[in-house]
Parts: structure tokens; sequence; C-alpha cells
């Protein structure tokens, strides 16, 4: 009876450790579901070429499937949209405007899918240009990204958020220099 | 066999074993359609001649996937390309893809102050850095920063992104999407690529088009479809199609023709000894043509058709002409002067084409002029010797209809006929004053209109030079082209500013002259002074002043360096653009600047000035008309040569009249029926009809002739009319083609011969 007890008291255990610990596939669901978003973030790059860390700060725009919006507001104005395989570069004065088209494939595009398939919970597309490693709980993960393409120079891609909401985001490129992004709550 | 018979035989067997080992042993066939190109009278013409065979544009295969959705059609466009790049039968190959080319961009980065329009002194004054610099924030906090980073310590000044361009050609007015070229409405893949083989090497361009097929049914699904386009392939598609057709030509000619005379004469020997002649003529004739041209163009043989249907009129004058109770040494001896004059006159009538500037026209010309004299000769000489005495059994075809009542029946419908002529006159002489000659030379092209709409369609999409504007300038050396270039596209920057032209493309934007070199090599400041600019340009920028040592260690390598020279872009796509803009032509270095989406030709020329613009179809059509004004003339000599030999045959002017008058009346039809049919004549119109000339009067000599029995009337309209048919049937098998040229002589030729036949009947006289 007490064997039995034990048994029981073990495997319920296990069972509830299983449901507590959070899997790739459930965090991307969970992004998955946000069709739309605008957050207002800050951005500190620290670099070698910099004689101290620069600042930027702005708002990131998101809407599903597949378009991006950085909106640099300081130090300089600055848009940059990204769509599909089309990126733009806007500053206010349209004819300005230059656009250029992400090659498939390219290193530049796994730079961008790393924020962009995280923010549509495309596991396939993350998993394709990154080894994905998840860890913490639904209320408080994190993410960790590993490029499979040994021509991208960057270390690591670490994400921390809470439910469907991000809240950091760290570059880590392979000369040491690094880029942390901060997200504050939502903009309505 | 009599004496003079024997001889006869032995001189023709001589002949043909002599011919049979000079054609095993040296007969050359070519297969250049270039042939058919007109000889360059100009500079300019020639220059086009020699672009259209071997020009940089002649080089590229555009290809178009389709059929299916963009991102299926960006999958198998990307992969051909692949396949096609490692395949060293291509030297370049475009996808919209710039990462494809890395030698090249390698390249660029190597050179880049020497190549880029930018550099000047201005650039590194600390004014002109700071602008650069701002710029350079932006990339390496932008998303793509670890990446733009490196670049951007090298190249803080934005050249390499700035000259990038230039890999992909111009891309002007092109469209991308999933990183692959894309028709605007996205139903379209698009890829160029630029064979090794020169547009005129028909196998290599043949294995070329043969190698994108194959790498396209490696890797795209049953429903895409693969379209293709370039003048490589329309050459190896007319070649096919004209030896097709000319081959299906002979065989129908030479078929349609012994089953004439088999059912004409109920008898396998002279069916059988009627071809002896026009194959003895067609043997022979090939060898003259290879011995006074050389190779011998594989249409020029495909002709055989025309010259059968000619040749085997004169055996059937011959044989048709035997009275019964005759030996054919007789018949030959009563009409034998008649042949003569007919064959002299055919032969006449191929001159217009063998003085023509068409090399493959004058050697058809050559071909049917032989063929015919050899195939009189021996019908004169050898057949009578070489047929048994009783071989011509009278077992022959009663004539069609009653001759006693045929003939006359025909002239009194004399006036109907001369009406009929006035009334050709009348429609000819409108259509004269309308323009009744076609000088566009791509009517002239085998191409079918749909796939010459498909090329248009790629060309504008691909934003490949359209073919048709070239600026040109030259000099005696290659520098001064090269610098001559330079001073052109300056021209033509300022036309695109305008709106005149999208873009176009010359040899100085790779390669650019020593004095420009020279002039931004000495605008880039030493290591030195460039470190302090840059400490006074960061002085309120985030950056380190020494973030930036690679730049001023290139900068530096580059101003104490050598200049870029041809032989450093050795290996990369840019030593081929350089050599297909920059080429040597009679003596001269001639710089190339192919324009592309001309919209305003008069901004244009007011924007180049003096230096000239070269409108290829300009130049192909004047080039057409200038040949058919030549060719105008030599008909002319042509029709006086016939005139001339058919009153020394026949010694009397008011004959020699009676005998013209139905034949130019025959071509007064012909041109009015071509004329109401919607023809615009050609230069093979025109050629053709100096051959219905011939022919024409060799009804009008046979029917003329004077004839004592209705036996001799009869023979006389059996011969002319088996002749006839036997001329039309050859045109006909050549009409029925779908090749424009032989479409044209067939047409000419057939209609000719009716004309001819039924204008020499009905104004013949009753004797």
């Amino acid at each position: 009876m007490k064997v039995s007890t034990v048994l029981v008291a073990a495997t319920l255990l296990a069972v509830a450790d299983s449901a507590l610990a959070f899997s790739p596939a459930e965090l991307m669901q969970l992004l998955s579901e946000v069709q739309s978003s605008r957050v207002q973030f800050t951005e500190t790059r620290h670099s070698a070429m910099l004689k101290k860390p620069l600042t930027l700060s702005g708002q990131l725009v998101y809407r599903r499937p597949d378009r991006l919006e950085k909106h640099v507001q300081a130090p300089f104005v600055e848009t940059i949209t990204i769509e599909g395989s089309r990126v733009t570069v806007t500053r206010g004065d349209k004819s300005a405007d230059r656009v250029m088209t992400l090659p498939a494939g390219s290193a530049a595009q796994g730079l961008i899918e790393s924020l962009r398939a995280t923010l549509a919970g495309d596991l396939p597309t993350l998993e394709r240009h990154f080894a994905v490693a998840v860890s913490g709980s639904r209320s408080a993960w994190s993410l960790s990204l590993s490029p499979r393409d040994g021509t991208l120079p960057v270390v690591r891609v670490a994400f921390e958020g809470t439910g469907d909401r991000i809240q950091k985001i760290e570059v880590v490129e392979s000369g040491g220099d690094r880029t942390v992004t901060t997200i504050s709550d939502e903009v309505r | 066999m009599t004496r003079r018979g024997g001889v006869a035989v032995l001189l023709w067997v001589a002949a043909l074993a002599a011919s049979m080992a000079w054609a095993t042993r040296s007969l050359v066939v070519t297969t250049d359609l270039s042939a058919f190109l007109p000889q360059a009278a100009t500079p300019e013409q020639s220059l086009l001649v020699a672009q259209l065979r071997d020009g940089v544009a002649s080089r590229l295969i555009l290809i178009g996937v389709e059929g299916m959705d963009a991102s299926a059609l960006a999958t198998i466009a990307r992969s051909m390309a692949n396949e096609l790049a490692a395949d060293s039968k291509f030297v370049f190959v475009a996808d919209g893809d710039a990462t494809r080319l890395e030698r090249e961009r390698a390249l660029i980065f190597r050179w880049r102050y020497l190549l880029s329009p930018a550099i000047d002194a201005s650039r590194f004054t600390p004014d002109g850095l700071r602008v650069s610099l701002d710029e350079a924030v932006r990339l390496v906090t932008s998303p793509l920063a670890p990446l733009a980073k490196p670049l951007v310590t090298a190249d803080p000044t934005g050249e390499l992104l700035r000259l990038l361009p230039v890999l992909g050609g111009d891309a002007a007015g092109r469209s991308m999407r999933e990183g692959v070229l894309f028709s605007p409405d996205g139903k379209r893949a698009l890829l160029v690529v630029q064979t090794r083989a020169p547009a005129f090497d028909l196998d290599g361009q043949q294995a070329a088009i043969g190698a994108v097929r194959a790498a396209f049914a490696r890797v795209a699904p049953s429903d895409a479809r693969l379209v293709l386009s370039s003048p490589g392939l329309h050459a190896v598609e007319s070649r096919a199609r004209i030896q097709a057709d000319a081959q299906l030509a002979s065989a129908l000619t030479l078929g349609g023709v012994l089953l004439l005379l088999a059912s004409t004469y109920r008898s396998a020997w002279p069916t059988l000894l009627s071809a002896i002649p026009a194959l003895s003529g067609l043997a022979i004739g090939v060898v003259v043509v290879g011995v006074a041209f050389g190779p011998v163009h594989a249409i020029t043989l495909g002709f055989g058709a025309m010259l059968i249907g000619e040749a085997i009129d004169y055996p059937t004058y011959l044989f048709a002409n035997n009275a019964a109770h005759e030996s054919l040494d007789q018949t030959q001896a009563r009409i034998g002067r008649t042949l003569m004059l007919a064959v002299a006159t055919t032969a006449c009538g191929a001159l217009a084409m063998l003085l023509s500037g068409f090399r493959g026209l004058a050697q058809l010309g050559l071909l049917i002029l032989s063929g015919v004299v050899v195939a009189g000769l021996v019908t004169q000489y050898v057949l009578p010797a070489l047929t048994p005495a009783r071989a011509l059994a009278r077992k022959r075809s009663r004539p069609l209809v009653d001759v006693s009542r045929a003939l006359p029946f025909l002239r009194r419908f004399a006036w109907l006929v001369g009406g009929a002529i006035a009334l050709a006159a009348i429609v000819v002489a409108l259509a004269v004053r309308k323009g009744i000659w076609d000088d566009d030379l791509a009517n002239l092209n085998p191409l079918q209109s749909a796939t010459r709409q498909l090329d248009r369609e790629l060309r504008e999409q691909t934003g490949a030079p359209d073919l048709r504007y070239l600026a040109v300038v030259g000099d005696s050396d290659r520098e001064g082209a090269i610098a001559a270039s330079e001073r052109a596209a300056a021209a033509l920057e300022r036309a695109v500013a305008q709106g005149a032209l999208a873009g176009f493309d010359y040899a100085a934007r790779y390669l650019p002259s020593e004095t420009t070199q020279r002039q931004r090599q000495s605008a880039l400041p030493d290591a030195a002074t460039l470190e302090s600019t840059l400490a006074k340009a960061v002085a309120d920028l985030p950056f380190r002043a020494d973030a930036f040592a690679p730049f001023v260690t290139d900068v530096e390598r580059t101003r104490a360096g050598p200049l870029l020279t041809r032989g450093d872009l050795d290996g990369t796509a840019l030593a081929l653009k350089v050599d297909s803009l920059l080429v040597r032509h009679q003596g001269r270095w001639i710089a190339l600047l192919p324009l592309s989406g001309v919209n305003d030709v008069d901004t244009l020329r007011r924007a180049l000035g003096d230096t000239p613009l070269l409108d290829l179809k300009a130049q192909a059509d004047a080039l057409v008309s200038g040949y058919r004004n030549q060719s105008l003339r030599s008909t002319m000599l042509g029709l006086a040569c016939l005139v001339v030999v058919l009153y020394l045959g026949v010694r009397s002017i008011p004959v020699t009249l009676r005998m013209l008058a139905p034949v130019l009346g025959a071509v007064l039809m012909t041109v009015a029926a071509l004329v109401a049919f919607g023809a615009k004549l050609t230069i093979f119109h025109l050629v053709s009809l100096l051959l219905v000339v011939g022919v024409g009067l060799n009804y009008a000599l046979f029917f003329g002739r004077p004839q004592a029995t209705l036996e001799e009337r009869e023979l006389t309209l059996l011969s002319v009319s088996v002749a006839g048919l036997a001329t039309l049937i050859a045109a006909a098998s050549l009409a029925l083609s779908s090749t424009p040229v032989l479409q044209a002589i067939g047409m000419t030729t057939g209609l000719g011969a009716v004309f001819a036949f039924v204008a020499s009947a009905a104004l013949s006289k009753a004797s």
C-alpha cells in the first residue's frame, strides 16, 4: 500500500513536471496566435567600433504572416520595413527610399528570420536556420538560437519573454560585439 | 550509238567521275545562316552583320519558367541557375541573385576606388567622410549589422554597394520576387545565361540549348513550362526548319515528277532516263558551287528541288516531242536548236540570283545556272546515245485535250489574257506607288511572329539589350576607345535623366580608361592624411577613429598601387562584358554602348551630339533596300541578257517580241496576284521573277516553233504541259514550306509557270 502510494505520487510528479517543462512547439504555438503587435523598444549596441555603447529607441511592428517594421525614432529617424524578401529603408523623404531583396538562403535572410520567424511562431523556418532551445516556463521562458550557417557571424540570438510577449532580445556576434534590445509594453 | 554520241557519253562519265571524286574529298557543307545576310556596304552595316554573327546580345539565352505559383517557379529558376552555372558551356548565369557572383564581387571590392564614379577629392575631406559615416552609423545599427560591420570598416564610403548593380547589369525596370528575376505579373521566373559558343556556331548553340532543356527537365515538376529565346536558338530552329523544308520539297518534287513522267510515258525507260540530266546537273552543279564559293550552304543543297523541276523539262521536250517512226537523233535534230535556246534563257534567268549580294542566293543562282546547262547538254548529246532504240514505245498517253481544238480554243481567249495582263499592269502600277517592297529584314527571318513576340517580352522583362539601338564610338587604339565610351556614357547619363531611355551599358564601367583611373588615384589621400581626416570626421560620431583601419589600408594600397588592367578581369564575367563591349573591327577599336528601353530617339540623339547612334533596324532595313536595288539592277541585266540570247536564237525582232510578250505579261500577272494575296515583295520574289521569265520563255519558244503537222502540234502541247506541270510540282513543294524564303520562291515560280503557260498558249500564233 505504501509502496503503491509512493509510485502513484512519483508518477504524478513526473507527469506534472513534463507538463511544466515548456517545449519549443508550445512556445511557438503561443507566439503564432499573435496576429499583430506594436511595441516600444530600446536597443543598446556594444561594439569595438564604437567609443561607447550606442542606444537606439523606437517602435517595432509585426503583422502576420511576414511583415516586420522597425521605426527608429532616436538618435535618427529611419524606418526599415521587411515584407517577404523585400527590404525597404525609408527616411521621411519618399524619393530617397531604398529597396533591396534578401537572397533566399543567404546569411542575411537567416538573420532576419531569427526575429521574424520567432514572432511568427514558425518553428520549421527557425529550425532551418538555427538550433532551437527553450527553457523556463510559460510565464518566464527563454529561447536560444544558434546559427547552423557558418557564414553568419553570430554566436547566439537569445529571447526572453512571458506568455506570448517578448521582453528582451540579445544578439551576440562572433567578434564579441553584442546588441541588447529591451521591449516595453504594447503600444496601442 | 553514233561516234559523236560515244564521245559525249565518255565526256559525261568523265565529268561525273571527276565531280564525285572532288565532292568526296573537298566538298564542305556549311549551315552558317549569315550566308543569307546581305554583304554589308558601309562600316555600320558590316558592324551590324558582325554583331548579329557574334555580338554580346547574340550570345544570350533568355529563359522563362511559367505555369506554377511564384515560389515554386523561383525554386525551379534557382536550381536551374545552379546547374547551369556549373556547366562550362555557359560563361555567365544571372537570375538576379548577386551572391552568385562571388569572384566578381571580390574583384570589384579589390578595385573599388578605381572603379567607382563617386571617387573624387571631396569624398575624402572631413565633411565628405562625415556624410559617408553618418550613413555607416545606420548600417551598423540595422538588423543586418553583423553582416554589414566588416564591410563598413573596410568601405565606409559605400563604394561596393554603389558598384554592385554593375554585376546584375542595368537593373532598371526589372522586378524581383523571392530573390529571383520575375516578370512584373509574377507569372514567369526569368534567367539570363550567356553561352561560351558564339551565335554563329550553331552546333555549340544547339548543345547549350540542350543543356538548358536538360537542366529544366531535371529540376522542374511536370506542370512547369519552359520558354526560351535567343538568336542562337532561332538560328538552330531556322536551320532545322529550312533543311527539313528543303529536303521535303526535293523529295516531293522528285516523287511527283517521276509519277508525272511515268503516267505520261507509261514506260520505265524514258521515265528513268529523264532523271539522268537533272541528277547529272545537280551533281556537277554542286561541285561547281563548291569550287567557286568554298563551303556550300546546306540551304543551297536543299534547293535541289528547284533544279530538278527545271532540268527535268529538257528530257521531257526531247522525249515527248519524239514522233512515231522517228529516231531520237532525228527528234534531237528537229528541236535541238529550240532546246539549246531554252537552256540559254533559263541560265540567264538564274543570273540575277548569281549576281546578288547574298552569298547563299548567289550559290543558289550558280547551282541553277550550271545545273541547267549541264542538264541541257546531257539531254542534247548524251541522252540520245543512252536511250535504247525501242525504249520509247508508243504507249504514251494522249494529250488530255484534243489539240486540234484546244490551242485554237485558248487562242480565242487571247483578248481575255490581254485584258488580264492590262489589269495586272494597273494593279502593279498602283501597288508600286503605294510601296510594293518589304524592306524589313525581320520578314526574311524564318521565325514565326509568335516567336518574335516571346523574344520581345523576355527581352523587356529581363532588361536584356533589345538589339536595336547602339551608340558606337571608336578609336585607333583600345585605350582611346575606352575613353570615348566614357564621354558617350556621360552624355547618355543625361539622356537617362531626361527619360529618353531606361539604361545602357559600356566598357569603361568595368574597365575605366587609364586617365580616369589616374584621376581617381590622385584623389585618394595618403594614409597619414586619411587617418587625421577620419579623426576629425568621427569627432562627434559614435565611432572610434581606429575602427576604420582596413579602409585606410585599402585606400593606401590603391593610391600607391597599379592601375586596373584587362588582365585583372580574367576568369570573371567582367572580362566577358568588356570583351563584348569593346571589339576590334576592321583595324579599329570600337566601343559599343547597347541601349535598353529607348522611348525618345530625338532627345537621345540631341544628348549624344556627334556620337553616332546606330539604329540596327534602320541599318538592316537600309541594307535590305540597298541590296534590293542592286538586285533590281542585276535582274534587269539578266533580262537584257535573256532578250539578247533570244534574239540571237530566233534572228527576228518581231518573233523575239512575240515570244517575250506573254512571258512579261505572266510576270505582271504574277506580281499582281502576289500583291492581291497581300504579299509584300522581297528580294526573293524579285529573283524568282527572273526565273519565271527564263522558264516561261521555254514555253513560248516551243509553242512558237513552226509546226508542220497536227502530230507535231500535239507533241508540242504534250511536252510543254508536262514540263509546265513538272515546274509547278517543284514550285508547289517549295510554296508549302513554312520558311518565308522558300515560300516566296515557290509561290512566285509556281504562279509564274501557270501564267506563262496560259499566256504563251493563248498568245501563240496559229501556224
